[in-house]
């Protein structure tokens, strides 16, 4: 508050990272949104019209909506259920669960995918074991559908989900869930008015972050999903790969980047809340 | 509320409870019982049981051994939501996420109330306790006196037969401290309620209950009336614990106690007290360093001054008698302050002197 001078010295420590950012990150963007416009050249809106009229195109983003929704879904309920199981374990299990959560979440994305995948074939180890013990004649059809798709994003996703709500909920009080024992609540409605509704900041940024996580999903969606459950993403690298149209994949990248940013203004300030709030206390 | 109020104030009765936390003995053997009523506070240090023993009276904690009556009724395994006791806590435990009213409200809904009459509740909870225009605030708009006020009218609004104040007036200040203490015995005197009042603070204690609970190291040392606790201590422990005290070590035998040299201070003590070292104990009225003329119950005592405080209305001394003891006595602050160092003649009321066992675990 009194000190102007550091406070502009603590501007130029982020510039470093502005300029990663700016030449790494925005400086690509801009130009793919640009062959959108200009490739072929004086394409206009021409892209952005195929696209949109394209019904693969509305097909795919759909997909992707779609997917992203359940994982979100799935994320949230399972994560918060873990999270509430590790905040109330004792100190030693806190310890473990919290390493189940992250030494997953250090293995590279696509070696779990393929571990998936290896699982939920008719030959992998879920089917065998169901067969060998006669609960099923023929393999369950685990893999290349919705199913295996939600499974396997729901499970790389669930720490961003997890860490958050864990978090949230050691910032919880304990002595106001007591309090509202005290007053008359059972276990479960003290839960449910009290200890959920002080944690569902923690829980709207986790599913928030898996919602924009999930809507940019490639490998696992086209590993593990069949024809209904491919994003938009496979449309985009099919454009450039298979046809050479820069212009339609830009126009593409670009309506995914509006999309996300949407969705990322909706769910702006209970993510903003639950990161600034995290010294407040009642 | 008081008036129309449900449920009557029911006696609390503890029988032998105990509580362990692994190889500690949280609570030892507990005896204890709290008239219908009455306003009782459990005074003792950080750790001596008694937020421990009132987890038991609530709920959150279940006594290894023992039982927990309210009136005729053992309620040793009810969860707390079934034992209708209001508890306010040190920390306030508003809901943030919840307007004052809703708050007050939610005993209230808990207990499946009509809106309607849920409404004049808590408008009257809000009168009580004086504040009825915070109805539409959150917690963290109010000022931590405020706070506090509202949770006791959140813990009064179901019209409990008992209310457990778990340090309540910890976190203010001392001018707010002191005119909260007020305010809540007179809610006391106004409401058909049993209060038990943990603290750790003696004055609060002694200035607030019918009765103290002095609790040390998990076991009650005295229960009495704040005149008695105060004036009759019965233990060494109890006399540091409740305030500034002169002492001198001695012997007693037969019935007499002896001061240790160079002190020379013989004093007839109660059948209480066995035989061994003791010490005979003064509260700051019953020493002076000029005693009324004519009063042949002064004894002459020469002490060393150790320090010395101006306290307004008062001195405070710290003395040393020949035998070794200290203790702090406060005298009126009509004279000079003597300079640590300087020897001083105190004389010391034999017939308010207190003799208390001084043997092993005796001392605080």
């Amino acid at each position: 508050m009194s000190q102007p001078r550091t406070g502009s010295l603590h501007w130029l420590l982020i510039l470093p990272l502005l300029a990663v950012l700016a030449v790494l990150f925005i400086a690509p963007l801009y130009f793919v949104i640009e062959r959108g416009f200009t490739d072929p050249p004086g394409a206009g809106w021409d892209n952005y019209q195929r696209a949109l009229e394209d019904p693969a195109a509305r097909r795919y983003a759909w997909n992707t909506i779609r997917t992203a929704f359940t994982v979100t879904l799935c994320a949230s309920v399972l994560g918060y259920t873990y999270a509430y199981a590790t905040f109330r374990a004792s100190r030693r299990m806190r310890v473990f669960l919290l390493y189940c959560v992250l030494v997953p979440f250090w293995t590279s994305l696509l070696v779990r995918t393929y571990a998936w995948a290896i699982m939920l074939r008719d030959e992998g180890v879920i089917n065998k074991t169901l067969g060998s013990i006669g609960l099923i004649d023929a393999p369950l059809p685990l893999l290349r559908n919705s199913f295996a798709v939600t499974l396997g994003m729901t499970q790389i996703l669930l720490p961003f989900v997890i860490l958050p709500c864990y978090s949230a909920m050691t910032r919880v009080d304990v002595s106001l869930v007591q309090a509202a024992r005290s007053l008359g609540a059972t276990p479960t409605s003290a839960f449910f008015r009290v200890f959920l509704p002080l944690t569902r900041p923690g829980l709207a940024a986790g599913a928030f972050l898996t919602f924009i996580l999930a809507t940019g999903y490639y490998i696992t969606p086209v590993l593990l999903g069949g024809p209904g459950d491919q994003p938009v993403a496979v449309l985009i690298e099919n454009a450039v790969q298979q046809q050479g149209d820069w212009g339609l994949a830009g126009a593409l990248a670009a309506l995914v980047t509006v999309l996300v940013l949407v969705a990322l203004m909706a769910g702006w300030r209970s993510l903003t809340r639950s990161v600034l709030e995290s010294g407040r206390r009642s | 509320m008081s008036s129309k109020s449900p449920t009557e104030a029911v006696p609390v009765q503890l029988r032998g409870v105990t509580k362990r936390y692994g190889s500690e003995t949280a609570v030892a053997p507990l005896d204890l019982t709290v008239e219908a009523g009455s306003f009782v506070s459990f005074l003792g240090p950080s750790g001596s049981g008694k937020t421990t023993t009132l987890k038991m009276i609530s709920g959150f904690e279940r006594p290894d051994e023992g039982a927990v009556l309210f009136g005729a009724r053992d309620i040793t395994s009810l969860p707390p939501e079934q034992r209708g006791v209001g508890v306010v806590f040190q920390n306030y435990s508003l809901f943030p996420h919840m307007s004052v009213a809703r708050n007050i409200e939610f005993p209230l809904r808990m207990r499946g109330v009509d809106r309607s009459i849920r409404a004049r509740k808590v408008r009257e909870a809000l009168e009580l306790v004086e504040l009825p225009h915070v109805a539409h605030r959150r917690p963290h708009e109010l000022s931590g006196g405020q706070q506090q006020r509202i949770a006791i009218a959140r813990a009064l609004v179901f019209d409990p037969a008992l209310l457990l104040m778990d340090e309540p007036l910890g976190a203010l200040d001392r001018r707010l401290r002191e005119s909260m203490q007020l305010e809540i015995k007179a809610l006391h005197e106004r409401l058909d309620v049993t209060i038990i009042y943990v603290t750790h603070d003696q004055e609060e204690a002694l200035a607030m209950s019918d009765q103290i609970v002095v609790f040390n190291q998990g076991r009650v040392e005295q229960v009495g009336t704040p005149q008695a606790v105060y004036g009759r201590p019965r233990t060494l422990f109890v006399a540091d614990f409740l305030g500034e005290s002169f002492s001198v070590s001695g012997q007693v035998a037969d019935g007499v106690f002896a001061a240790d040299a160079p002190v020379a201070l013989r004093l007839d003590v109660d059948a209480g007290v066995g035989n061994g070292p003791a010490r005979a104990i003064w509260r700051s009225g019953s020493v002076t360093a000029s005693p009324p003329a004519g009063d042949g119950s002064w004894a002459p005592m020469p002490t060393t001054v150790v320090a010395s405080a101006f306290a307004g209305d008062r001195l405070k001394l710290k003395l040393r008698v020949g035998s070794g003891t200290e203790g702090i006595v406060s005298m009126g602050a009509d004279w000079p302050a003597p300079p640590p160092g300087d020897a001083l003649d105190v004389y010391v009321d034999r017939k308010r002197a207190v003799v208390v066992g001084a043997g092993e675990g005796a001392e605080a």
